[in-house]
């Protein structure tokens, strides 16, 4: 197995990529409401950010220390310990330079502004993966259609860690791959140190050492024959094992370590506390086909039936595509140690993350994005087989050129692709394919359509014309409607008027959000009676589906 | 790569996925539900013929835009047909008194659910290409004589018992028992999702090792009961939540025991009370009390 160079051209074009993935992402922010997590990790950027300049000042007085104290560490890093810091720090930061400092973004988006660049450092990582393993064409196409996934360029926007861990993950697999082939010194700190910052991001990468080295074991002894002589026996047991899988628990420990200051001070603690939150994670509720899931055991098929429903249906037939090439590289005639390898760590980097919560006893922890982070390397290899298949057909009709054919149907993609995507700009989290049927199809399977209120921006602009001065509002933080802080923030940037208060009790309210979800009808019914009227003042809807409701009290 | 046979399969696949994916997004993703023109048609119907007590179910059930047009004081809507049974359903006529408002977008959707359903027609009214259907559930329906529900201020008594033998009584509030000085401690009405299913019934949190009685006096010469229960949605999800003991005794003859576990599930039994049933004791009775949010409704009839 041979990789392509990544040449002049190639830098170009990946960074010209990235940057408009950057760009499409922020120019659209305005569009995508503050979903629950944000309120949390907003909350964190500004202690973050407090932080920054706890630490100025500090260093400024000449108490170079202070910053590093135990006390100044439990004052800032204690809310939300329960998940590391890397990525949370990156918002204090961008948050601190762009908004508190330079005031060039708003308060949301110099916080986002960090969620677009892990989209930006994903566009790149796929051009990487389709140019050193495909081919330009295929790095080319391959980051647009990555992105006009509608739940892809959802959570591109959001200030949490389901893009950037998505990348991380892609990337760990993805150059564990080019090392096997190459071998490189270098690449294997890099790996090391993107999979510390993967650590220090989210758990969901603590699997991929375990099953690296499990991996790479089978297949050591399988091809053992075939070994070069330094790596037999013993001794060259150790020689063998890849330079990556040695640094993981040195290099990648300490980046995690260094990374996150809560774990400075009473670290055996505090790292206990931050699996336990972990291991014993509650379940959210999803309806799925009309099933409740809020007990296990957990269909097997979820997370299977939820990425067939939610990929649109080309880049659906990629992952197909690429499951098929894994196949062939692990299992076909005639293939390397290498290749085989290379095969089968391409299947767990891609697939694994689906089969893990497909387990029964594993929680729903939410929507798709929490199995989604194999997608870059589905999609991409996928891309290839199809491109591939233009090739063959040129090379077999030679009327027909090769790259034109690729280049049609890409942008045939692209443009099929516009419309589902303006649909569900605003609520991507609730997109669902043409199989199903779409939006409709999927509500009336009793598919869940939303998660925790995002879908809001539409029915701030009535609410802000209809709502008396000093109004109440209820915000539905206690069944999983908006989050708190969320609303706070919401305020803080001028999408709610700053006179409206929120309240979590309907008795109290004048004016009431409804987030739609199987589970919470019930807050609907009670929102009738209580406010004696059915009609609502606005609506969110996509094709005839209403995803979030405004209403007013009557009586 | 793959063989060139399947390489130019996965071509012609996705070429075919950018066909479909093209044309269902411009075309067809927006083809159900009601139309906008329909939608204020729909209200005014609805406006104008619904009743206190009546209840309205759209389906489908996503498609809300006419409900912009209702006027106040119209909130008898449920969107949970799909959860009821046609027993259940027919459990919510209450004699002709009430009727079942079916908004549907096409004619096939009320023809599968009158099948379904066993319903009879009694109005219909077009709303564009949508339809307003007045309906009552038709074949062997109970009839209705004593709601437990509508008439629990009838009841004879409603009381707390312990294992000790002690007695605490509750006193009718204006709309309920109340059985304690929490908030949650009063057996009364209200309207709740019973296992996914939307109608009206009775609150009746019980509390710890007593037992809950409910007793109604058998005054209109009932042959059958008819008893619902279930946990609403934060009592089942609560680990570890305790089953509720449910016992009817009818003249001091237990003719019914079981457990409502803590799930999902609407539990329905229909007795057959013994000739002269006289003094009818639905009871309650739970281990621990914790988030034990356990309603129940149902109906004595002929």
């Amino acid at each position: 197995m041979t990789l392509h160079r990544f040449d002049t051209w190639d830098w170009i074009l990946s960074l010209a990529l990235a940057a408009a993935t950057a760009l499409a992402v922020m120019l659209t922010s305005h569009l995508v409401g503050l979903v629950r997590d944000e309120g949390f990790y907003m909350r964190t950027a500004e202690t973050t950010a407090d932080y920054i300049q706890f630490s100025l000042d500090s260093f400024g007085r000449g108490q170079f220390a202070e910053p590093f104290s135990k006390r100044t560490i439990t004052r800032f890093f204690e809310f939300n310990n329960e998940h590391p810091t890397f990525v949370k720090n990156l918002f204090g930061l961008s948050y601190f330079i762009f908004h508190k400092k330079l005031q060039w973004l708003s308060f949301v988006n110099s916080i986002r502004l960090v969620a677009a660049l892990f989209a930006a450092a994903t566009a790149f990582l796929i051009y990487l993966f389709g140019r050193r393993f495909f081919s330009r064409m295929t790095a080319i196409a391959a980051p647009p259609l990555f992105f006009t996934m509608p739940h892809i360029f959802f959570h591109s926007h959001l200030a949490c860690f389901d893009i950037p861990i998505l990348f991380f993950w892609a990337a760990t697999f993805i150059l564990y791959a080019i090392y096997l082939i190459e071998r490189r010194i270098g690449l294997a700190f890099l790996i090391a140190v993107l999979f510390g910052f993967a650590m220090a991001t989210k758990h969901n990468v603590y699997f991929i050492p375990p099953l690296l080295a499990l991996l790479w074991l089978v297949m050591h002894f399988l091809h053992y024959r075939s070994l070069e002589p330094r790596h037999r026996g013993f001794v060259g047991f150790f020689h063998a094992v890849p330079l990556p899988l040695w640094l993981m628990p040195t290099v990648s420990l300490l980046v995690f370590f260094l990374s996150w200051p809560w774990l400075w001070y009473d670290t055996v603690k505090r790292f206990g506390n931050y699996l336990a939150f972990h291991t014993y994670h509650v379940n959210y509720t999803n309806y799925y086909f009309g099933q409740e899931l809020s007990v296990a055991p957990f269909p097997f098929s979820y997370p299977w039936g939820m990425t067939f429903f939610t990929t649109p249906v080309p880049q659906l037939v990629c992952f197909f595509a690429a499951v098929a090439l894994f196949l062939c590289w692990l299992f076909g005639r005639g293939r390397t140690p290498v290749e085989r390898h290379v095969g089968a760590i391409m299947i767990i980097g891609a697939l694994f993350p689906i089969f893990l919560i497909a387990l029964p006893s594993v929680p729903i922890f939410g929507g798709i994005k929490h199995f989604f982070t194999g997608q870059p390397i589905l999609l991409t290899a996928g891309l290839a087989v199809v491109l591939g298949g233009a090739t063959e057909l040129a090379r077999r009709w030679p009327w027909l050129k090769e790259q034109a054919v690729q280049g049609m149907l890409v942008a045939g993609a692209l443009l099929a692709l516009i419309v589902p995507n303006a649909k569900f700009v605003m609520h991507g989290a609730g997109f669902y394919n043409a199989l199903i049927g779409g939006a409709q199809g999927a509500a009336e399977n009793y598919m869940q359509r939303n998660f925790w209120g995002y879908d809001i921006l539409p029915l701030c602009r009535v609410l802000n014309t209809v709502a008396p001065r000093g109004a109440r509002l209820y915000v539905m933080s206690y069944a999983e409607g908006l989050n708190w802080n969320s609303f706070l923030y919401l305020k803080r940037e001028g999408h709610i008027r700053n006179d409206i208060h929120g309240t979590n009790e309907l008795r109290d309210a004048d004016l009431a959000f409804f987030f739609y979800e199987k589970q919470n009808e019930s807050v609907l019914y009670d929102l009738y009676r209580e406010f004696g009227t059915a009609r609502p003042l606005e609506l969110s809807e996509t094709d005839s589906v209403y995803f979030s409701a405004l209403f007013g009290r009557v009586k | 790569m793959l063989s060139p046979r399947l390489s130019i399969a996965f071509f012609v696949l996705f070429l075919a996925a950018i066909l479909v994916t093209g044309i269902f997004w411009l075309f067809l993703s927006d083809r159900h539900g009601f139309t906008a023109a329909d939608e204020p048609l729909i209200a005014e119907i609805l406006n104008r013929e619904f009743r206190p007590g009546d209840i309205i179910f759209p389906k489908p059930d996503w498609d809300i835009g006419f409900t912009r047009y209702l006027r106040d004081g119209i909130t008898d809507i449920s969107y949970t047909l799909d959860a009821f049974t046609k027993e259940e359903l027919s459990d919510l006529n209450n004699n002709g008194v009430n009727v079942l408002w079916f908004v549907v977008d096409a004619e096939e959707r009320w023809g599968d659910i009158r099948a379904r359903f066993v319903l009879k027609e009694q109005g219909r009214y077009p709303a564009g290409e949508a339809l307003v259907i007045k309906a009552q559930p038709s074949g062997d329906a109970v009839v209705k004589l004593f709601d437990f529900t509508n008439d629990l201020a009838q009841a004879r008594e409603v009381y707390l018992t312990d294992a000790k033998g002690s007695r605490e009584e509750c006193a009718w509030d204006r709309d309920r028992w109340k059985c304690g000085r929490q908030e949650w401690q009063y057996v009364g009405p209200q309207r709740t999702l019973m296992a996914g299913r939307w109608q009206k019934a009775n609150w009746a949190h019980p509390r710890t090792e007593r037992t809950t009685h409910v007793v109604f006096e058998n005054t209109v010469g009932a042959t059958v009961l008819i008893l619902n229960s279930s946990f609403l949605e934060r009592a089942y999800r609560e680990q570890n939540g305790k089953p509720v003991r449910v016992t009817v005794t009818v003249d001091g003859r237990e003719l019914l025991r079981y457990e409502n576990e803590s799930i999902k599930k609407l539990y329905r039994h229909r007795i057959a009370l013994p000739e002269g049933a006289k003094m009818i004791d639905l009871s309650f009775w739970v281990k621990f009390d914790g988030a034990r949010h356990f309603v129940f409704n149902g109906y004595l009839g002929k």
